[in-house]
């Protein structure tokens, strides 16, 4: 976790003078520019996570802002032994699943008309796909996940975070990620082979 | 910088979650950036290639605009909690008015042992050689006690109001 903690604190550039922690505890002291400050640090990262989990760009910016929101209105509730970075994350990610889980067939079918523009798609492979594509094959896919088994690949996969680290957030053993992730990626190996055979390598995969 | 010999000899491990984290970052970030070691991890399992690939792709950033919205919302939850407490507030004093007045007749009547002041007890009872009786007379908004007493064969009335309803 300690690893995990810093590269996150690292990566979201947290200056010297005021960490997390500090600002934390100014905002739950009362001081919104502390908060501010947090939200300003934190909110590239957090709609990034929200719209990857969800694949909805527009959803993922009320998500985040709801958790941002939540995180404001709990900081009583937050223990600073714990990185501020896990602890927003797992508010947002704990929103997004409960959105995934409201959505019910209405993701089902918006996976049947992405699947019928995908027929128009000309073959290539993932690594040559532009950004665009890439977005649109891994929505279309994902929504094929339980919404906990697709946060949990997202939080791992696609953000890079370690495993220890997505276990904290989404409350979780380190091995119950594990398998979300290695059940996940079975799933869009078949999904990927049944709907979008032009997109894998020539052989296939094992 | 990890090179694409030392990618590809941890993929299988990388894929099962055997590396150490710092490692792992270095080979997903290498990953990212090269589409050669990337085509190999397809090979192996797609789904995991997508995800680096995905990983890769920017996303919109919030801005200041942002920052100002969620300060703007925590204002607009605050104010809304004020009102709701308010709101609160005034519907239990209404409910707590609509109890007493549905209430009180019951509780009135409940109350046959309702005697009147000490004092005014006490005056009558000088003047009285016997017990005093009362009679309770139900009035629309009072209520009045008839204390009776015999002095020398005559009766004596007194008429005390209680002192807890307001005239």
């Amino acid at each position: 976790m300690g690893i995990a903690v810093f590269r996150l604190l690292a990566r979201e550039n947290v200056t010297a003078e005021r960490t997390d922690r500090d600002l934390a505890a100014a905002a739950r002291a009362g001081d919104e520019s502390a908060f501010a400050d947090l939200v300003r640090r934190h909110q590239a990262g957090v709609r990034r996570c929200a719209a990857r989990v969800l694949g909805d760009a527009e959803e993922a910016r009320d998500i985040a802002q709801l958790a941002f929101i939540r995180a404001w209105e709990n900081l009583a509730k937050y223990d600073p032994t714990w990185s501020f970075t896990t602890w927003l994350y797992r508010i947002a990610t704990n929103l997004a699943i409960d959105v995934l889980r409201s959505r019910g067939t209405r993701d089902r079918t918006h996976v049947a008309h992405l699947r019928l523009v995908g027929d128009a798609v000309p073959p290539s492979a993932p690594r040559d796909l532009a950004e665009g594509e890439v977005k649109r094959i891994f929505a279309d896919l994902a929504a094929e996940l339980p919404p906990t088994q697709r946060a949990a690949f997202v939080l791992r996969e696609v953000e890079g975070l370690d495993t220890g680290e997505v276990a904290a957030i989404l409350g979780c053993s380190d091995a119950t990620v594990r398998n979300h992730v290695f059940q996940a990626r079975a799933v869009l190996r078949r999904e990927l082979a049944a709907r979008y055979p032009e997109y894998l390598p020539r052989g296939g995969a094992r | 910088m990890t090179s694409c010999r030392e990618t590809r000899r941890v993929l299988e491990r990388y894929l099962a979650f055997e590396l150490p984290a710092a490692d792992e970052q270095a080979v997903r970030a290498h990953l990212a950036s090269c589409p050669a070691c990337l085509a190999e991890l397809e090979s192996r399992d797609p789904g995991a290639a997508l995800a680096v690939a995905f990983g890769a792709s920017s996303e919109e950033g919030g801005g200041e605009e942002f920052v100002q919205a969620v300060l703007a919302g925590i204002h607009q939850r605050r104010a809304e909690r004020v009102v709701g407490s308010r709101r609160r507030l005034w519907g239990s004093a209404a409910a707590a008015a609509l109890l007493a007045i549905a209430v009180l007749p019951l509780w009135r009547s409940a109350r046959p042992w309702l005697a009147p002041t000490s004092e005014a007890e006490s005056a009558v009872a000088v003047t009285s050689n016997v017990e005093p009786a009362f009679v309770e007379v139900e009035g629309d908004a009072v209520r009045v006690y008839q204390l009776v007493s015999a002095e020398a064969g005559a009766a004596r009335v007194a008429l005390i109001v209680d002192p807890e309803l307001e005239l």
